[in-house]
Parts: structure tokens; C-alpha cells; sequence
């Protein structure tokens, strides 16, 4: 049973794959000919080469050998020992058709799919140097007509095949206008019939993008030797060949019928049925088809969500006044009604464009082996890359904010984090490779992402020494300093412990740098690092940048928002009373000293010095191990709110990274939390 | 001057269009180029700045519109309350703002040889940020520099 689930649970990722490749080789395919760059080639070469291989993997040989042909053509093109010319192209471009087709195929029956020996033949012969002259047309006019996915599984949900045929019609190779005759042609067999598939499709027929001759697949409802006697009977049509329709599959074992009582009716009830069932698969084809969208349509339409969602908001608390006034009665219900459903309406709109919006985290992952690749060269160490959940979703705006703080740290952790060579990490018991993880995964409503070494670790004595040396903090502050807030100050500005500074990893300006880019996306980063094992960076990342989860809080009249993601507790003062240690404030929290801070010091609001109303909360945030209490005059409740940025003509406003507006229209002040850790770093060190 | 000179005269001197408001007595226009609309003052939340004319951030059809005091800008005393106040709305590649001004009266027109050199008053900051005056049906209006209006904020 189990293997059964394993097996589906493959086949799942099997599909998606090979649909991902699919889209791309179906992209691509149709402007080889016309633009055959080496860009285009490559990335359909290395399409093709994927689906092989996982479809290999599935067992899947015919999948897979049709595939391995298809490559092989690509190969002689990606070398320039193939030319691709019209044929050429048509061949490939009914390769990645069946391809198509064969994956619906496989979705739906997990069988492999059948072989297409002419194809493969000709396929087989452009790939050994027949660039499709005369005698591959030759070939396929014998072939290989295929016909699509749709029509084939439409085709075969029927009772029976009588009367479906396959009409050939071959125009005389003088013909002047050869769509005139064509369209004669499909008048024609309009007359006595109906044409469920054109091949070439109707459009390359209006275009006189065919080899004259059209193959069709049609339901007759007239004896088929007067139909072809009617088509050779227009002018310039060379030959017509009408045939039942047989399937390519042979396990399906349906024989047409001829007697014409029969096939009259049948033809009606399949038309019936086809009718119903061309609707059916084309409405699913659409369901899984992809469109391209340009990214700032979909940044234009979260933007506009945001505005409904500020509205919302204001939209419920409007509802809830009325009713409070008004007496009960009907129409205070039906708009409480309808202000639930608009809710409702809006947070689905809001988390379907936001899923329109993810992208894979490996996005930004996968150009991290590499990465460390060239960097392991450079600094001759060997390292192994290992990186997990790369499949995680993340919206768009964090995949953009996260790349370069990504960079700097993987960078980071192997210039400085990995022992400086194979010896000295033998040295101390440890295999001789490296290991740098980089794994990401949901979690708690936001995205953490993990950097970890098997590195030396980071060694808080060291720390506290080089903040001394370099005038940070008296060494008399730095003794006092825990071991865990030590390691933390490799995030202080101005901070580089490497001995000497490297191409690879800068001057110490860079852990600061990617702590307040982190922050200012609304995220969080955190250490763990025992010196001889290794050091682990944890981010926690929001879902979405443009949207954060906050608590409302107010000091004085001003509203300000604090992300929730940094947010540790709430406490009512008087149920903790503040104390000082030296001149700063502080509260006991479980035996940990916390500072706290009067958000209206932080923030010298104008007028807030005279409308001294009482301090009743301290929100405490930060992480763990280094927290800050901000006192608050009120909460206000827990939020989401859409992050609009502040005109450049503000200039620099610390602390403050951004703005909101509430649902009762006013603006609030995101709080940004990481600068206002900085001004207790300054307290607690005594500078 | 005949009126084809006059005309001529206009060809070579393009028309500028200026928003005329008024700040305390005085008169005062700008530059219309940037101007999205002029709204009534609405209700501002405070920045933390140190910077004494940014009123604070107003909410403008879902954005986030920075106020200035024009008045505490320019350094023209007034006794209107900013309750009575109009904001002229700009944007610009240095971001928005929004003026906030006494009272807005129109959009004026002139050419550059109507504008005189010289400032009403010995006012610093008004030299700094006044380009010329025009003489319009004997109202002296100060033409105010946009460029330097919205670009260094000290």
C-alpha cells in the first residue's frame, strides 16, 4: 500500500516536473527555426534531456526513448551540424505535441505511452544528417498524422468508431492558390459531415502553410465512396484518400462498422457525445494551461488588493457603527452581511494573487552551488553544498530582498565559518569536507531559511576582544556581555572578525548590512553557534513583503505597528513594575533583564511631551536572546496591514520603516524594530 | 505694440502656467508642472523628523502624502489654522509632497519678461527659494523655485 502512495507520490512530482519542461520546450520549439540562438537550444536541449531522464527513471521507455530521439536531433542543431529547416522544425514540433499529449496520458493512466516508430524514424534520420529535403517530405506524407490529445481520448470515450474517418486530400503540386482548392475541399466534406480536426490546423491552411496536402478527421454522415468521389472532383485535387479512423493505440479495440443504418445513428449519439466531451477536456486543458504575466501587473494587482483590504477594514468598522446606532433591523443586517462577504471575496482575492505571486525559493537557491563552487576553488577548501525545501513558495518580493543578504552569508559562512583548510578540520576530528546547508521551509506562518556550517563555530572571547580593540564598547562592558550577545555583534556595524579581509567576503561591512535588509523586509535574524561545531543562521521571513501581520499600539495620538513576526509578549505595566540598572530602565522578565524604552522618547513626536498620558504597556520584541520592552499608552489589536512607502522627500527617518494606512483611515508608523535594538545595543554597552 | 508683435513676442517667450496661492498677506505661485491636485487639509500623523515644516504623512486615496508647512517653509508668519488650509499636491521624481498654503486661488499664466528680478522682503529664505516676482493687476506675486522647494530638505 505504502509503496503504492510512494509511487503516486513520484509520479506527482514526475508530472510536474515534466510539465515545467513541457512549457518550455512548447515556448521555445516553435521559434527554433526562425531564431535558432544558442540559448534557445540549450534550453531546449536540456528540456528534453531532464524530461528523458526522470521519465527513464519512471519507466517510462517509450516516454523516454522518443524523447532520447528528440535530444539527439538537438544535439546535431546544438553543435551546428544540423541546420533546422521547415521540416525539420514541423518534425520537432509534432515530437513535443506527442509529448504533450503523452504526459495527459500518463497524468491519467500512469501508463507509458505507445511508440511512434515513423517518428522516431525520422527523427532518427535528421539526426544523422538528412536535413529534410525532398525525401523526408516523402516520409511525411506516409506518416504520422497526429492527431490531438483531445480528439484522440474524445475519440476513444466512444461507443464505437464507425464513422469517423480520416480524409486525405492531396492538391495537385501546380495548384496556384492552393487554400481555394482546400477550402473547396473542406466545403466539401462540410456538405456530408462534420471535421472534428484539421492537420495542418485551419489557420496554416488560410495561411497556405502546407505541403498540399490536409489530412482531417471527420464524423461522416454520408457514404464515404460519394464523398470521395465529390472531393476528386474539384479542380486540381491530385488524389483523396478516405479511410475509417483507427486508433494508433492498439489495445483499443473498437472495429469500425460499415453497415450505414448503423453508423447513421451512432453518428448521432457521437455527436452528441462529442459535443459534450470536446467541452470537457478543453475547459481542463485551460485549467492547467500557464499564461506569462508581466510581473508589474501582478505588483499593480496586489497593490490594489491591498487598498480593498484597507478597505475592508474600514468597510466592517463603518457596518459596526451603523449598527450600533441604528435599532435592529433589516437593512443594518443585510449590509452586515455584505460587508462579511465582501471580507470574505477580499481575502480570497488577496491570498489567490499572492499565490499567483510565489516562486519557488530555489529560484534564488539554485545559483548557490555554483556559488560555493567557485568559492571553494578560490579559497582551496572543499566544501558540499546541501540544500533542502528549495521547492518552498515564497512571494515574489521576498525571493528579490533575500537574494543578496543570501549571498553574503553563504559567502560568510565559507570564508569564515568553514575551518581554513582540510588539515585543521582533521585536526579537530571533523570529515574532511565542509558542509554548508541551506534549507527553507514553512513554518509558523512565515518562511525560515537556515544557513548552517560544520565550521569552527563563532567565538564569543574573540568577539569580545575585537569590539574592545576597536573602541565599540569598554572592555569592562564586554566582559559583561553574555557569551549569546557577543556572538551577536558580528551583526554590529563595523564588525569583521575575519583575520584578514578577503576578496570573498568583505571588510565587515556586511552582517549589519544583511540584518537591517532582513529587518527591513519585515523579517528576522538569529545565530546559534557553538565555537567547534558550527553556527547556524536563522531567518524568519514574511509570507509577502507588501503585506505584514502587526500589532496596533498607540503613544500619544500617533499609531505605530510593530511587526508581529518580532513581537515576543504584552504586558500590562503595573503587573511589572520597571526598575532601573544604572540610569536604564529595565523590567524582570522571567529572571532575563530587559530594557525598556518609552516609544515617545524613541520617537520625539511634537506634542507628545505635553499630552503625557499614562504608560500602560510594554511590548516586548527582538528575539530570544536580545529583547527591548517598548512602552506603549494603548494596544490597539493585532492587524494586517499593507506596507506603502514614505515619499523620498522625508528624508531618513530612524526607526521608522515604513507606513500603513488603517482601516479608519488614518496613517500609522511602522516600527522598525532592528534600529531600535540598536539604541539599547548603545544603552547596554554603555555607549 | 501691434498685435503682430505682440504675437511674436508670445512665440518667442512660451507661456508658463503657475498655481497662485497665498501664504499669511502675501501672494505666492509656482510652478504647475508638478501639481496632481489640490486637496482641503486633512488630518496628518506626525514623523519623527527634525525637520519643523514636515507637518507628517495624510492620507491620500490609499497613499501616504508627506505635508509641508509652506508658511514655516518660507518663513511667513500667518494666523490661519492649518484646519482652514489647502494642500497643493505634487509629485515629482524626488517623490510627493503635499503644500500646505493659506488659500489657493488660481492658475495664472505669464511669460518670462513678465517675471522682475528681486525680492519683496529681506527674507533668507525666500531669496534662497524665490525666482522673481510678477506685477499681476497690482498684486506682487513671488515666483517660487520648485527645484529647490522639493529638492535638499534640510
Amino acid at each position: 500500500m505504502s509503496a503504492g502512495v510512494d509511487m503516486n507520490e513520484y509520479l506527482d512530482l514526475f508530472l510536474q516536473e515534466t510539465e515545467e519542461q513541457l512549457t518550455i520546450l512548447e515556448a521555445e520549439i516553435g521559434k527554433l527555426q526562425a531564431d535558432p540562438t544558442d540559448d534557445r537550444i540549450g534550453s531546449i536541449f536540456r528540456a528534453a534531456h531532464t524530461i528523458k531522464g526522470s521519465s527513464r527513471a519512471m519507466g517510462f521507455a517509450n516516454y523516454a526513448d522518443l524523447t532520447h530521439e528528440f535530444e539527439n536531433v538537438l544535439f546535431k542543431v546544438r553543435d551546428r551540424s544540423l541546420v533546422v529547416t521547415p521540416e525539420i522544425a514541423d518534425c520537432l514540433i509534432q515530437t513535443v505535441d506527442i509529448m504533450l499529449g503523452g504526459k495527459e496520458m500518463l497524468a491519467e493512466t500512469g501508463q507509458d505511452i505507445a511508440t511512434y516508430p515513423e517518428l522516431v524514424d525520422m527523427l532518427n534520420a535528421f539526426a544523422a544528417g538528412a536535413s529534410g529535403g525532398v525525401s523526408a517530405t516523402k516520409s511525411t506524407k506516409k506518416q504520422v498524422v497526429t492527431w490531438p490529445s483531445e480528439v484522440i481520448k474524445t475519440l476513444n470515450a466512444l461507443p464505437t468508431l464507425a464513422g469517423i474517418y480520416e480524409i486525405r486530400v492531396e492538391l495537385d503540386e501546380t495548384c496556384g492558390m492552393k487554400y481555394v482548392r482546400m477550402f473547396m475541399a473542406i466545403s466539401a466534406i462540410n456538405g456530408c459531415g462534420e471535421i472534428l480536426w484539421a492537420n495542418p490546423v485551419q489557420e496554416k491552411l488560410e495561411a497556405e502553410e502546407f505541403d498540399f496536402e490536409a489530412r482531417f478527421l471527420v464524423a461522416l454522415n454520408a457514404n464515404p465512396v460519394d464523398v470521395s468521389k465529390s472531393l476528386s472532383a474539384i479542380g486540381e485535387v491530385k488524389s483523396v484518400d478516405v479511410t475509417p479512423y483507427t486508433p494508433a493505440d492498439e489495445g483499443i479495440k473498437v472495429q469500425p462498422e460499415n453497415t450505414p443504418a448503423v453508423m447513421e445513428t451512432m453518428v448521432e449519439r457521437g455527436n452528441d457525445r462529442r459535443q459534450a466531451d470536446r467541452r470537457a477536456p478543453e475547459a481542463k486543458r485551460e485549467s492547467s494551461q500557464t499564461i506569462r504575466v508581466d510581473v508589474s501587473l501582478l505588483d499593480n494587482l496586489m497593490n490594489l488588493v491591498g487598498e480593498l483590504v484597507i478597505d475592508r477594514t474600514r468597510l466592517s468598522q463603518i457596518g459596526a457603527n451603523i449598527a450600533a446606532k441604528a435599532s435592529s433591523g433589516e437593512e443594518v443586517e443585510s449590509l452586515a452581511e455584505t460587508v462579511g462577504h465582501i471580507g470574505r471575496v477580499t481575502s480570497e482575492l488577496q491570498e489567490e494573487i499572492m499565490r499567483a505571486r510565489m516562486l519557488p525559493i530555489d529560484t534564488v537557491f539554485q545559483r548557490f552551488p555554483r556559488l560555493v563552487r567557485d568559492l571553494s576553488r578560490n579559497l582551496g577548501k572543499k566544501v558540499e553544498m546541501v540544500i533542502e525545501g528549495g521547492e518552498t513558495e515564497v512571494d515574489r518580493s521576498v525571493i528579490e530582498g533575500i537574494s543578496d543578504p543570501l549571498i553574503h552569508m553563504i559567502r560568510n559562512s565559507v570564508d569564515h565559518g568553514l575551518e581554513s583548510s582540510a588539515e585543521e578540520r582533521i585536526a579537530v576530528g571533523k570529515p574532511e569536507v565542509g558542509t554548508v546547508r541551506l534549507t527553507a521551509k514553512h513554518k509558523d506562518n512565515a518562511i525560515w531559511v537556515e544557513i548552517i556550517d560544520d565550521g569552527r563555530g563563532i567565538d564569543p572571547h574573540r568577539l569580545r576582544a575585537k569590539a574592545v580593540e576597536k573602541g565599540l564598547m569598554s572592555a569592562e562592558a564586554a566582559s559583561r556581555l553574555s557569551d549569546r550577545d557577543a556572538q551577536m555583534l558580528i551583526f554590529h556595524s563595523g564588525f569583521s572578525t575575519a583575520k584578514e579581509v578577503t576578496d570573498v567576503s568583505g571588510r565587515g561591512v556586511g552582517m549589519d548590512i544583511v540584518r537591517s535588509n532582513i529587518m527591513a523586509m519585515g523579517g528576522l535574524i538569529d545565530l546559534e553557534s557553538t565555537v567547534g561545531v558550527g553556527t547556524r543562521f536563522i531567518l524568519k521571513l514574511p509570507l509577502t513583503v507588501a503585506i505584514m501581520g502587526g500589532l496596533l499600539s498607540r503613544v500619544s495620538d500617533v499609531d505605530y505597528v510593530m511587526p508581529i513576526g518580532s513581537i515576543i509578549e504584552t504586558l500590562a505595566i503595573d503587573a511589572q513594575p520597571i526598575t532601573k540598572v544604572g540610569r536604564q530602565p529595565v523590567i524582570i522578565l522571567r529572571g532575563q533583564t530587559v530594557p525598556i524604552l518609552k516609544l515617545r522618547n524613541v520617537f520625539k513626536v511634537p506634542g507628545s511631551f505635553t499630552k503625557e498620558s499614562a504608560d500602560n504597556y510594554v511590548v516586548v520584541v527582538g528575539s530570544a536572546e536580545q529583547k527591548v520592552g517598548l512602552v506603549v499608552d494603548r494596544l490597539l489589536g493585532e492587524q494586517e496591514v499593507v506596507i506603502k512607502s514614505i515619499s523620498k522627500y522625508c528624508g531618513e527617518l530612524p526607526g521608522i520603516s515604513g507606513a500603513t494606512i488603517l482601516g479608519n483611515g488614518r496613517v500609522a508608523l511602522i516600527v522598525d524594530v532592528n534600529s531600535v535594538l540598536e539604541v539599547t545595543r548603545g544603552f547596554e554597552n554603555g555607549c | 505694440m501691434s498685435e503682430v508683435a505682440v504675437l511674436e513676442n508670445d512665440l518667442m517667450l512660451p507661456e508658463q502656467k503657475l498655481v497662485r496661492f497665498q501664504l499669511g498677506d502675501e501672494h505666492f505661485a509656482f510652478s504647475v508642472d508638478s501639481v496632481t491636485g489640490i486637496i482641503r487639509w486633512r488630518e496628518v500623523t506626525p514623523l519623527p523628523s527634525q525637520t519643523p515644516h514636515l507637518l507628517g504623512l495624510a492620507n491620500l486615496r490609499g497613499r501616504t502624502l508627506p505635508i509641508s508647512d509652506l508658511r514655516i517653509r518660507l518663513g511667513i508668519p500667518s494666523e490661519r489654522p492649518v484646519e482652514d488650509g489647502y494642500v497643493i499636491v505634487t509629485e515629482n521624481d524626488h517623490g510627493s509632497v503635499g503644500f500646505l498654503v493659506d488659500d489657493v486661488a488660481e492658475v495664472i499664466t505669464i511669460t518670462e519678461s513678465d517675471v522682475q528680478e528681486g525680492v519683496s522682503e529681506a527674507n533668507s529664505i525666500l531669496s534662497e527659494m524665490v525666482r522673481g516676482i510678477v506685477n499681476l493687476d497690482d498684486t506682487l506675486i513671488s515666483i517660487v523655485d520648485m527645484n529647490s522647494l522639493i529638492g535638499v530638505n534640510e
